[in-house]
């Protein structure tokens, strides 16, 4: 077990230094000099020149690559231009609103995804199925900002169940918070909960093909004592994988949502870096997205050997 | 589908009935249909769906109801009406116009990108795959790319290229690759171990040549399938960067830039996000479904796994694996459609898993004699086939068949055919075998198919309906136009000795057609002159054919019909022995009912039929004609027909039961004998008879019960017998429980006893002893290397259907692969079509 944490962990390493380079390499693919693109036209040459040297610019590029390596694995992601602070910083001021926004949003595509997967999976093939497959896929062809525009405009709106955007003035509680986030939640997870649903259909349908399952219907337990208790516990498994890829992306879906509803979290933050060519905060946030990107999926693999004793590494 | 099965006694959807194994599989029938209809309907509608929304962007500046530019700012912010539908946008503009606008910048990014992705993801991916060397570091790189969200990399790279059209289609090509090279690695990995790269490296061709030519022509189907998904993909996150202000430019409406530019008035005016909204869910939905479709047509190997997987192990069955060989635990490893493996505890971490354990697995059964030409064509699911765990029918039996014809002999071909199995289109009759088997494989089928040439269609296209014998030149145009089927891999000739114009042929013309399928190395078949008191001398008159012609022979259901001919089975069988041992190479088929099924004119005596049915019924209308034909029914007596017996004498009136007819005002009349219709209307059974036979033109099917248990056991345990059910499927009626549970009852007497025959045995006379007979050398046996038609069924395997209840799915058979694909999981009909016309090797 341990060995194969230590050589999953290495793996990871590797992939987040190719991480960072792609990182390193997308800020030097500007066309023309960073430094001016960053400092726009109205800059002069002066500060041009002294940005240069801040960032390293002069140095051939192995050597910048280095440099910027160190200073990451210092957990130092650089100041960011516009916001006069740390990047590390900016981030960590943002990050409690997109946790709770995402955590909720796996909430409700999982409290979506999981019963209608079960029910789907114990009607295989009839009408209840068929619906499900079926809006399930139509959940996937959704764009989440236009649900989260639907959303505003019937039901905070023109119903004002819930508040158009924003994330309550900052002295709220967490109940208050919470309730700005419901209509952002939900249109973030509906479009997840199509993987979600899909997953659970699929993995109750292999779980319940199962000797065991045939044993536990045969000796006549009711069908969902069978279903609940017997199969799903087994299904499990693969729900809890597919659900953490969904939190994956549902952190970089935050994107999209926390500007449709104006919340100011780390997507926000991003959109307004890549707007102002903030290239500290993008690169700091590229890394920082990725690397909890690649973390939840180690975490996930890590997980089977917890949730099913059978796994052994 | 050519007809689509209706009212009571149609044929069945298996899955319809309560389930043996719990509630997840039972299935309305409402549901299947809607689920058949979805699979191919839905992916049609799709795809037009997209044509359309292809070429509105393609037509867009001609055909927009309003210049999309032209602003007007009295008429802002209009809700939808007569003269805009979609409504009018902040500056007035036709909202329906930049949505049709919309959709050519928004089908452009997502069309380009496919082509970036394609080409550098197909690049990379066979670098990968081919040049080993390289694979991990191309690998590892996708792994970091792969490591970002979709939209954050794009958000990334837009941030640093700027925003514009190209850019956006350079950062989301960028993105998609990595999906498209591990998709072609994987693909090409697979492919390069194929013997013909072998090949084509020891002829020396060079490695572009053999990437390029040899193996990319492979990998189209995954690429092609991959590229539907990514223009789903790209079109929802151009709408996202759009929306966010990163993607293309706001002067070109874009769908994503449409409703980002609508956020300060969308409140008042949902119109402006509710249409372009649409306009991506339709496009994306229409996308993935065509995908879906694409990915279930043409890309098996990646098809979902709840349909169908290219590994999958069987674990822990009890193997029967065909040979007679008594039952063992094993697990069976399938791949490729072949069986890979067999053995304890196989190990094979990729494939899928089926937990077999408590089941039986046995080869997939062969239906050695049934009449499904037709139904093949109509229901290419073969819903009761598959519940039997039938995986190969053979068709074309006791001389009726769809094919050869010619110009001429197609209005009697059908007519032929159509007695026996209701009404033929023109359509649905063939000039030879390769039109056939072309139609089936056209039109995929879930099973496979045997065909053998109806000798009455080869006579048809020869000599027309004619009551005499060919002369030397006709036989040898039959002779030429047989040799020509059987080339062309039907699997042999079968004679219909009872049925006109089979039984008009005399010895010349047999023994010549024998020859000729002798010289083919096939195999003739006969539903011999009688099964009644003529029995003996019909199956010496078949044994003489046989060793005339040099053939090998099969004949077809035997059985000793008639009470007075009852226990002279034995006596049947015996001369077949003898042949055997005088170096004659014939075999018999049963089916496992003491009830016969047939065409009602079968009651009449051939010379009747002189003419076909029209002039039969003309006959009838005479008064000497029919005072002729009752007392051929009635009291046997028929001069012009030497050695007929009338089946009325034999059995009764009593005992002929109505099974199908097809006019539909004589459906009451299914299920009920000759002997209890006439008593209803206070006639004759006679005057029954003619009247039906008038009313429904000769088309009715009826079932005779006409066997004794003892014969019906000697010959279904004896070594020379298979199993085939004889089925006469018909979409309407009360047709033969035997089309509908042969397999599963010939199981149900070998495991309760009822039958001499043990359980292993049952199952090697519908398995390896019909592969054998009809040359197929790679099924009937579980062994490596085999096709994988395979069948599971559980210990208390059954059928259901009865005479009263004909069409009632068996009970017991759980899944059903062909050629490694399930055709039944889990008792429910996947839809699957992996079945083949077979042609003779």
């Amino acid at each position: 077990m341990l060995v194969y944490i230590v050589r999953r962990f290495a793996g990871m390493m590797i992939v987040m230094l190719l991480v960072a380079m792609v990182v390193f390499v997308i800020a030097r693919v500007v066309p023309g000099d960073p430094a001016a693109v960053m400092l726009g036209s109205s800059a002069t040459p002066e500060d041009i020149a002294a940005l240069r040297g801040r960032l390293g610019l002069d140095e051939p590029l192995l050597t910048q690559f280095l440099l910027y390596l160190g200073q990451i694995v210092r957990f130092d992601l650089g100041e960011s231009i516009f916001l006069n602070r740390p990047v590390a910083q900016a981030l960590a001021e943002r990050s409690e609103l997109t946790a709770l926004l995402t955590m909720m949003s796996v909430g409700i595509a999982m409290l979506i995804g999981v019963p209608i997967g079960i029910l789907s999976a114990a009607k295989r093939g009839g009408l209840i199925d068929q619906t499900a497959v079926g809006l399930a896929m139509l959940a996937a062809s959704v764009p989440s900002f236009w649900i989260g525009l639907t959303l505003i405009k019937y039901l905070a709106v023109d119903h004002a169940w819930f508040p158009v955007a924003g994330y309550g003035p900052p002295e709220a509680d967490l109940l208050e918070r919470m309730r700005h986030l419901v209509l952002p939640a939900i249109a973030l997870g509906i479009p997840n909960s199509a993987l979600i649903l899909r997953f659970t259909r699929t993995s109750m349908l292999d779980v319940m093909s199962n000797d065991y399952v045939r044993t536990a219907r045969a000796k006549g337990l009711p069908p969902l004592v069978v279903v609940l208790k017997h199969a799903l516990r087994n299904a499990m498994i693969p729900i809890l994988t597919v659900t953490g890829l969904t939190t994956a992306v549902m952190i970089a879906g935050a994107i999209v949502t926390e500007t449709v509803f104006g919340l100011p979290g780390v997507g926000n933050l991003i959109v307004s870096a890549v707007l102002r060519r903030d290239y500290p905060v993008i690169q700091g946030a590229l890394l920082v997205v990725s690397a909890i990107y690649v973390l939840i999926n180690l975490t996930v693999d890590l997980l089977y050997a917890v949730v099913d004793p059978r796994v052994r590494y | 589908m050519a007809s689509v099965p209706a009212g009571h006694g149609s044929v069945p959807l298996p899955s319809s009935a309560p389930s043996p194994n719990g509630p997840h599989r039972s299935r309305s029938p409402a549901a299947l249909l809607m689920r058949q209809l979805f699979r191919r309907r839905l992916v049609v509608l799709s795809f037009l769906i997209m044509v359309a929304i292809l070429a509105v962007a393609l037509l867009a500046p001609w055909i927009t109801p309003f210049n999309p530019m032209k602003m007007d700012i009295l008429g802002r912010l209009k809700a939808p009406s007569a003269a805009h539908w979609f409504g009018t946008d902040e500056y007035g503009r036709d909202v329906l116009s930049r949505v049709m606008l919309g959709a050519r910048l928004s089908l452009l990014v997502g069309l380009l990108v496919v082509v970036v992705a394609t080409l550098m993801g197909t690049l990379l991916g066979l670098a990968a795959g081919y040049i080993r060397p390289l694979d991990g570091v191309l690998m590892r790189l996708t792994d970091a790319l792969m490591a970002f969200p979709d939209i954050l990399l794009a958000i990334a790279f837009m941030a640093a290229l700027g925003p514009s059209l190209y850019n956006v289609v350079l950062a989301l090509g960028i993105v998609y690759t990595p999906r498209v090279a591990r998709v072609v690695r994987a693909a090409c990995l697979v492919v390069r171990e194929m013997p013909f790269i072998e090949a084509a490296t020891a002829l020396g061709a060079s490695t572009p040549r053999i990437v390029f030519l040899h193996i990319l022509p492979n990998l189209i189907s995954p690429i092609l399938v991959q590229a539907t998904f990514i223009f789903a993909y790209a079109i929802l996150t151009e709408a996202a960067l759009s929306f966010l202000g990163v993607g293309v430019p706001p002067t070109t409406p874009t769908w994503g830039n449409m409703i980002a530019g609508a956020q300060q008035y969308f409140q008042q005016a949902d119109w402006l996000i509710l249409f372009p909204g649409c306009a991506i869910v339709l496009t994306v939905l229409s996308l993935q479904i065509v995908g879906d479709g694409l990915r279930d047509a043409l890309d098996p190997g990646s098809r979902r796994r709840n349909e169908m997987s290219v590994s999958l192990l069987i674990k822990g069955a009890r193997v029967i694996d065909g040979t007679g060989a008594p039952w063992f635990p094993a697990d069976v490893l399938v791949e490729g459609g072949r069986i890979a493996a067999i053995g304890p505890m196989l190990d094979a971490p990729d494939a899928e898993p089926l937990q077999a354990a408590g089941l039986f697995l046995s080869p997939g059964f062969i239906d050695a004699h049934c009449h499904d030409d037709l139904i093949q064509l109509r229901q290419p699911g073969r819903p009761e086939k598959v519940a039997q765990g039938v995986t190969t029918v053979v068709v074309g039996n006791c001389s009726f068949g769809l094919y050869p014809q010619s110009p001429e002999s197609s209005a009697p071909l059908r007519e032929h055919f159509g007695n026996l199995l209701g009404t033929v289109s023109d359509q649905e009759t063939f000039a030879d075998f390769a039109g056939y088997r072309a139609a089936l494989d056209g039109r995929g089928t879930a099973i496979n198919l045997v065909s053998l040439v109806g000798h009455a269609a080869l006579r048809l296209a020869v000599m027309g309906w004619q009551n005499r014998a060919a002369t030397a030149p006709e036989r040898e145009a039959m002779a030429t136009l047989l040799a020509e089927q059987l080339r062309q891999g039907a699997h042999g000739l079968s004679l219909g000795l009872v049925y006109p114009p089979s039984a008009w042929a005399d010895r010349a013309e047999l023994v010549r057609l024998a020859e000729v399928v002798a010289a083919h190395g096939a195999l003739l078949t006969a539903h011999v002159r009688s099964y009644e008191g003529g029995l003996i001398a019909s199956v010496d008159e078949f044994l003489d054919l046989l060793k005339a012609g040099g053939a090998s022979g099969l004949l077809s259901h035997l059985q000793a019909a008639g009470k007075p001919y009852w226990g002279s089975l034995p006596r049947a069988v015996e001369r077949l022995e003898i042949a055997r041992k005088g170096g004659t190479d014939v075999s018999f088929d049963m089916y496992p009912y003491p009830a016969g099924s047939s065409t009602i004119l079968q009651l009449l005596p051939p010379s009747a039929l002189a003419g076909g049915v029209e002039a039969l019924l003309a006959r009838m209308a005479d008064a000497d004609g029919l005072a002729a034909l009752r007392r051929a029914v009635e009291d046997g007596e028929a001069p012009g027909d030497a050695g007929w017996e009338s089946k009325i004498r034999l059995i009764g009136w009593e005992n002929v039961r109505i099974g199908g007819v097809s006019a539909d005002e004589l459906r009451e009349l299914e299920g009920l004998s000759l002997a209890e219709v006439a008593a209803t209307r206070w006639e004759s059974p006679f005057d029954t008879l003619v009247r039906l036979i008038a009313l429904d033109r000769g088309r009715t099917n009826i079932v005779m019960f006409q066997l004794a248990e003892v014969d019906l056991e000697t010959a279904l345990s004896h070594p020379l017998h298979m199993l085939g059910s004889d089925g006469l499927p018909r979409e309407t009626g009360k047709p033969h429980p035997r089309a509908f549970g042969s397999f599963p009852r010939y199981l149900a007497r070998a495991i309760t006893g009822e039958g001499k025959l043990g359980l292993e045995d049952a199952v090697r006379h519908m398995t390896a002893v019909p592969a054998q007979r009809f040359g197929l050398s790679d099924c009937g046996l579980i062994r490596p290397g085999m096709v994988a038609d395979l069948t599971l069924f559980t210990a208390d395997v059954a059928d259901r259907a009865t005479f009263q209840d004909p069409t009632r799915p068996p009970h017991g058979i759980t899944d059903v692969l062909v050629a490694g694909q399930f055709v039944l999981r889990d008792g429910g009909h996947t839809g699957a079509r992996p079945g083949k016309a077979l042609a003779r090797a």
